[in-house]
């Protein structure tokens, strides 16, 4: 991004008929960030907060995609894109015109007035309803709509020329709002949430650094050359008079691949659905009190068994590494046996020094009667012998001097380790057993999971609905699914190795013959390229990785409460971020010192990427503790100066004082940099169509 | 005991640079996959190797090898001997070096028992240390994959439960 582009700020949002927002323009004006940058939009719950969010995003990139809202019936008003007031009382003919424009600005005043709208025409008169995916809710049937966008630039005469052309849009945004980097300027507050467990904001992370690495390019060049190549080789192979037996084959078990490909792709969508709407079900269900108590229930044994299955997964861990680190000891003991001799040879002729101290204790245990050299007499097996045992497997030659010492003594140790086989042989049985006895516990469990629910014959909810049974048998299909899944992924993983054999095989054949040279000539520096971009992928990445731990460390030092508990921050080659103490040690956060995580990692990743374009916030304060608000809140309004911030807050999050704690409003204000503060309040309007009824709309206040 | 380790990674790292890469048999597409499949992140999780190296496919495959006595040769002659393993990539596992020299010494010092051992340690001396190594680990490799093709772990858990129960 250049420097010209590195101030650039959202001057006005104007809103017609969208959402909440009934007729309009309801307009938002910004000031200039260089002077004070901070405008706050405060709404309680519902208002139409996270629809300014949605709005936003929609003028930007076209695709209307709301924030956390579920939709329920009682909701569907919040859900659509164009104002439902507006859009359910059309009459036959009429039609109505949802927009919203952005006022673009950079420091050399209006750089682009970018307008978006829907509009919805009802056509005609038919029974029912239907979801329509651009406005994104349930609509009469015989409504129609249409989309239209334009935008306003400064030509090179500086004069303001329109455009409709919506690969001109797209690209004058991307430069400036690129869409993959949209979470880090449109940000949802609960996304914050992540970040109190390392186990959930570990693919937050991770998706963050490959968004900002401009991977994606990367990744196109990967899949080009992939499929180019692909195609080349079946180009060769089908032309091929030497390999066509083996090309039919090799095209079977590539079909074979896609196939199965597709019907996980297939199955693991429709699993998505499933749990999504069995999760409906168990809202539905925890409503009533049977079924409260019967999920009550299920959850405990479901809780059990799942932790029977962390624990057969870390005794098969264990068990793995038992035999990792065993198996080659003991592969090798034949040889290692061999190599000892000769070292003890080497000793006795005194050509290496007789420190290999596991002989002299094998004296030791082999003297009759048993009798230590300090005179102490002791018995097999007794807690002598154990000790004996102990020091022998560390021992270590602390008077070794050259590398053939050192090997002889590291050989003798390898040896010593699998000399006790009864030792080892017992922790196998102890890890064999406890598999076995944990999955014959999971077997039961399951047994008293599926007997529980069978006790639910019926479960109504309060429309009469028999839930309790729907949800049962959604289960046994998720269930079932995800066997299919696992079966699939298991075959497809064969099937790709057997179709990677017979593809090498065909190449070679081919090679042999040579047969078009150039062609697989191209294949290999396709194949070549393909492995380069992999190698260098991995590079970027890790580079990125350290580059956004030292920028997130910056923004988390200056804005935690309580920093003196932290040291710093860490982002693991897997994505996992802690803050650790000054011991190294983790160090647990608190939900509000995990939300200034979170929010110093977003801010860390703008400072890598020269992001400087506005942020707008959605409920970047709640449900956090007063200290850690207050905390956050001076960090926001002191550490980005001259970059637009847009807060979507709630009046709560704001204005309200919680125990000795002030309102964040007493804390942002006096530093200076609020410029401006909105409430967006409800107002009640005749309607129109129908006399007596009133529409709730909203409109924005400036205080 | 940490001093101590250090010092068997400088000598190991000091050898272990004069060492040339060492290879294994790319010209046979089991052994070639099998390799590339299983090299750390990108074996899938439920495979023995996951997350581990090349290094420690290639001691398990010659340790099979040197188990059973069976050396092969590279196929092609040597065409697919591809130097696909750092040798410095050994150096945060003193053991595996050791347990690559002591294939080498119990080899040697069969056919010639009066061989210097401090010869057969030179760092100079490298190229047939690897050469004894690498021909057990081409014929090992096989058994590995027959050993990796069983469900879960089995493959394992049998040599394991077999090589136990050896005199």
């Amino acid at each position: 991004m250049s420097e010209q582009q590195n101030r650039i700020w959202i001057k006005k949002i104007e809103i017609t008929n969208c959402g909440r927002y009934y007729e309009g323009p309801h307009t938002l004006d910004f000031a200039d960030p260089i002077e004070k940058n901070i405008t706050i939009i405060m709404g309680d719950s519902g208002t139409g907060k996270s629809t300014i969010h949605d709005l936003i995003y929609w003028c930007m990139y076209g695709e209307f995609k709301p924030v956390r809202k579920t939709k329920t019936e009682e909701n569907e008003a919040d859900y659509g894109l164009l104002n439902t007031d507006k859009l359910e009382t059309l009459q036959i003919g009429e039609e109505v015109t949802g927009t919203i424009t952005l006022t673009i600005h950079n420091e050399n005043g209006e750089l682009y007035y970018l307008s978006r709208s829907l509009t919805a025409k009802y056509n005609k008169e038919l029974s029912g309803r239907i979801f329509h995916s651009q406005n994104n809710s349930d609509v009469r049937k015989g409504t129609e709509f249409y989309a239209e966008q334009q935008m306003m630039y400064r030509n090179e005469s500086g004069n303001r020329e329109p455009t409709e052309d919506k690969f001109i849009i797209k690209n004058r945004i991307a430069a400036i709002f690129p869409q993959q980097l949209s979470d880090f300027f449109l940000f949802d507050g609960e996304e914050l949430d992540k970040f109190e467990q390392t186990s959930t904001s570990t693919d937050y992370v991770k998706q963050g650094i490959e968004k900002i690495s401009g991977l994606n390019v990367l990744d196109e060049l990967k899949k080009t050359c992939m499929s180019t190549s692909e195609s080349l080789f079946d180009y060769v192979n089908g032309k091929s008079a030497s390999t066509s037996g083996l090309n039919t084959t090799y095209q079977k078990e590539k079909k074979e691949c896609v196939t199965l490909q597709d019907k996980i792709y297939a199955d693991k969508e429709t699993l998505e659905e499933k749990k999504k709407i069995l999760e409906q079900y168990i809202i539905r269900l925890v409503k009533v009190t049977d079924g409260r108590k019967f999920e009550k229930k299920l959850e405990e044994e479901k809780k059990i068994k799942r932790q029977l299955e962390k624990d057969v997964v870390k005794t098969r861990r264990d068990l793995h590494e038992l035999m990792f680190k065993n198996i080659p000891n003991l592969l090798g003991k034949e040889t290692f046996q061999n190599c000892e001799v000769i070292f003890g040879k080497l000793e006795d002729d005194d050509k290496i020094p007789p420190a290999i101290s596991r002989k002299a204790i094998d004296k030791i245990l082999t003297s009759s009667p048993l009798r230590c050299v300090c005179g102490r007499p002791f018995e097999k097996d007794d807690e002598w012998w154990d000790n004996l045992h102990t020091i022998k497997k560390g021992i270590i030659n602390e008077k070794a001097l050259n590398l053939l010492v050192d090997g002889a003594d590291l050989v003798g140790r390898m040896l010593t380790t699998v000399m006790d086989k009864k030792s080892i042989s017992n922790d196998l049985d102890e890890l064999t057993e406890s598999r076995y006895a944990k999955g014959k516990l999971i077997e039961s469990q399951s047994g008293k999971i599926l007997e529980i629910e069978k006790d639910v014959v019926t479960i109504e909810d309060d429309k009469g609905e028999d839930i309790g049974q729907k949800k049962t048998d959604l289960s046994e299909e998720i269930g079932i699914l995800e066997t299919n899944i696992r079966t699939n992924d298991y075959a497809l993983e064969k099937m790709i190795t057997k179709r990677d054999r017979t593809s090498s095989e065909l190449k070679k054949k081919t090679q042999k013959a040579n047969e078009y040279a150039i062609q697989n000539h191209k294949i290999d520096i396709l194949n070549a390229i393909t492995e380069f971009v992999a190698e260098r992928r991995k590079v970027i990445v890790e580079n990125l990785r350290e580059e956004t731990e030292v920028s997130t460390n910056k923004y988390f030092k200056k804005s935690v409460a309580q920093a003196k508990s932290f040291d710093k921050l860490l982002i693991s080659p897997k994505f996992e971020i802690t803050a650790r103490d000054e011991r190294g040690l983790i160090a647990g956060v608190s939900k509000g010192q995990g939300h200034v995580l979170g929010l110093s990692y977003v801010a860390g990743v703008r400072d890598i990427s020269d992001v400087k374009t506005s942020l707008i916030i959605d409920s970047p304060l709640h449900n956090i503790s007063s200290k850690s608000r207050n905390k956050m809140a001076q960090a926001l309004a002191e550490n980005l100066p001259g970059v637009q911030l847009i807060l979507l807050v709630t009046d709560t999050e704001y204005t309200q004082s919680i125990g000795t704690a002030d309102a964040v409003q007493n804390i942002m204000k006096p530093l200076g940099n609020v410029s401006k503060e909105y409430q967006i309040t409800e107002k009640e309007i005749d309607d129109p169509n129908e006399p007596g009824k009133k529409i709730h709309a909203r409109e924005f206040v400036e205080l | 005991m940490a001093e101590k380790e250090k010092q068997y990674d400088l000598d190991v790292k000091g050898m272990l640079a004069h060492w040339p890469a060492i290879g294994y048999d790319a010209s046979i597409d089991d052994v070639l996959s099998f390799y590339n499949n299983n090299d750390g992140e990108k074996a899938t999780r439920n495979t023995f190797f996951y997350k581990k190296k090349l290094t420690d496919i290639f001691i398990f495959s010659m340790l099979l090898g040197k188990k059973e006595g069976a050396k092969e040769d590279y196929k092609d002659n040597g065409k697919g001997r591809k130097s696909t393993i750092d040798a410095l990539r050994f150096a945060d596992n003193p053991n595996y070096v050791w347990m690559m020299l002591a294939v080498a010494i119990d080899e040697i010092s069969k056919k010639e028992p009066n061989r210097d051992l401090t010869e057969i340690v030179n760092p100079e001396n490298a190229r047939e240390v690897i050469d004894i190594c690498e021909k057990y680990a081409n014929h090992g490799i096989h058994e590995l994959i027959e050993i990796n093709s069983k469900e879960g772990f089995l493959g394992y858990e049998e040599l394991f439960e077999k090589l136990l129960k050896e005199d």
